[in-house]
């Protein structure tokens, strides 16, 4: 199937649905599966349960609304490189909130088009984010604009350094890079307004596109994490790379926020010379 | 003995009363967020805004608390103290979180406890309820001294906890970013790997009523302000949580506030006591 010939807007309406259909299930598992059960059976199995049954949901439909596609996703195929459109979708980002009942968790689902690039990641061509304990939806298709539940979102230009809020998440997988991830924080926290922590990175990176944070960073995070959330920030008129410039898929090292508050984090971070992981992405 | 009977029933129909207007003053408060625009937030110091609405909010809570319960003070985050009659005072933040509710975040707050201050003349009187009320997630809490806690009328309990490694635990940063930064950034990175996760949420009067709920597992803080905690004290001592400064002061006075079961408070008091060697010294703020 050729882009041109797609119907983005139905495509959209699709994927918005089968997410929102991910997340009822999450919400419904979470609720069925008490804390008492969860603390006999182990935290960590419910989890991989309730994760695993929702990419299925998210792999069947998605696999249905464009057939010949592939999936990437943390459960099922994280190395998933064939295909010529490649979904990479994260069933439940925020795990740990999930379980804890902080409502921040989401469902994330991107479309990338692989067809110019069968090696590395192609562009986005559609991504959504949901929120199911907050009932937002945020979308975006390529070239068409940002939205949350139907209105066109941006990210907030022109806010003097001070009054930016940032966001971040601390790299809990990445120990030994942690003496240089909280330099950078302090460095970050002394000039702007304040930094949250919600941990959700999707949700974090949709809360940049609609000016909610000005900015966001974090080391380590994986192509499912960022996929969605990077094209909805683009189209809502933000920025988005990887902490060397590149793409943010790639290493995951993500930095992103409007012109000015990318400007200040990566100036930052070129301060601190930080060296490259070897892994990368693809 | 009917002297305690009827106090206690004036209690609880003042609860019940002062839980509607916070109810009503939080429902407002984010009807209105719709409508606030940039040149409406007025910069106090860069972490710390104050927008219009906080004020308006405040005046809204003040005629209405100063109604129900006529002669009483008042001690708010936002306006000037009224002393009152010296019997009851209330503890008012109306809009604990603007940082949060200006950006759109969900974790905002509107927290208000009554003190019963008959015979006291200086320091603290006793909490005799707390109210946090949630108005994005439309959850009011509301504790009674000794008659437990409630979530929109549900009861709720702390529950068992968490294994530790599971645990959630939230934080606030402190105002000065010079030693006490350090300090706080010592204490982040030996938690890290020992607990789940650690969370910013941005609203302490929530972060308590959270950690009360089972929601967040602990909560730790410094430069706090009375109004930012009464009620949410009162919450996590009803639903058999462990409340306290790190030195055993009282949080009012100190700003320190360390939450959670006893197991999570025990541990974020050590890890405070190891990196601050020496408590701060006590005023009193009442």
């Amino acid at each position: 199937m050729t882009g041109e010939s797609m119907n983005w807007t139905d495509l959209l309406d699709k994927v918005c649905v089968l997410s929102q259909r991910a997340g009822d299930y999450l919400r419904a598992e979470r609720q069925r599966i008490g804390m008492d059960r969860i603390e006999v059976k182990g935290q960590g199995d419910f989890v991989s349960d309730a994760d695993r049954g929702a990419e299925e949901i998210l792999r069947e439909g998605l696999l249905q609304i464009l057939p010949g596609s592939v999936v990437m996703g943390e459960e099922g195929s994280p190395h998933e490189r064939g295909g010529e459109w490649r979904w990479i979708v994260d069933p439940l980002d925020g795990t740990a909130n999930y379980l804890a009942g902080f409502p921040i968790w989401a469902v994330s689902v991107a479309l990338e088009d692989r067809r110019e690039h069968p090696d590395g990641f192609g562009p986005r061509a559609l991504g959504v984010v949901h929120l199911p304990m907050m009932g937002i939806t945020w979308e975006a298709v390529r070239g068409a604009g940002a939205f949350r539940n139907g209105s066109r979102i941006e990210v907030r230009d022109n806010l003097p350094v001070q009054s930016m809020l940032l966001a971040t998440g601390f790299p809990f997988r990445t120990r030994d890079q942690l003496s240089g991830y909280l330099e950078l924080f302090t460095r970050l926290y002394r000039q702007v307004g304040d930094v949250r922590r919600a941990g959700a990175a999707a949700a974090d990176l949709c809360w940049v596109a609609e000016g909610t944070y000005a900015g966001f960073f974090e080391m380590d995070l994986k192509p499912w994490d960022i996929a969605a959330g990077g094209l909805i920030i683009e189209e809502a008129g933000g920025v988005i790379s990887d902490w060397w410039g590149g793409d943010s898929l790639g290493t995951g090292w993500v930095v992103c926020g409007c012109r000015e508050a990318y400007d200040l984090q990566k100036r930052t971070i070129e301060e601190l010379d930080f060296s490259q992981p070897d892994r990368r992405w693809s | 003995m009917d002297d305690r009977i009827a106090y206690q029933a004036q209690l609880a129909r003042l609860a019940d009363a002062a839980s509607f207007v916070v109810r009503s003053v939080g429902r407002w408060l984010r009807q209105e967020r719709e409508s606030i625009t940039e040149d409406v937030v007025e910069m106090k110091q860069p972490g710390d805004f104050v927008t219009d609405r906080d004020r308006m909010a405040d005046k809204r809570l003040r005629e209405e608390l100063l109604s129900i319960l006529p002669g009483s003070g008042v001690l708010s985050e936002e306006g000037k103290a009224i002393k009152g009659d010296g019997f009851w005072r209330w503890i008012v933040d109306p809009l604990d979180g603007t940082t949060n509710y200006l950006a759109g975040l969900p974790h905002w707050a509107v927290s208000v406890a009554l003190e019963d201050r008959n015979g006291i003349r200086s320091g603290w009187g006793e909490l005799v309820f707390g109210i946090v009320y949630l108005p994005i997630l439309d959850r009011l809490y509301l504790a009674r001294k000794g008659h437990g806690a409630k979530c929109n009328g549900k009861p709720i309990q702390l529950g068992k906890p968490r294994l530790q490694r599971r645990s959630t635990i939230s934080h606030w940063w402190p105002m000065s970013t010079g030693k006490p930064m350090t300090g706080f950034l010592q204490i982040v990175d030996s938690l890290h790997g020992r607990v789940g996760g650690i969370r910013n949420v941005g609203s302490p009067a929530s972060e308590l009523a959270l950690v009360a709920h089972g929601e967040l597992d602990g909560f730790f803080a410094t430069d706090m302000e009375p109004a930012d905690l009464a009620a949410g004290i009162l919450l996590m001592q009803e639903t058999g949580g462990v409340v306290g400064d790190p030195w055993g002061r009282d949080p009012l006075d100190s700003g320190w506030i360390i939450a959670g079961s006893e197991p999570v408070h025990e541990l974020l008091r050590k890890e405070i006591r190891d990196v601050f060697r020496s408590a701060p010294k006590k005023k009193d703020r009442s």
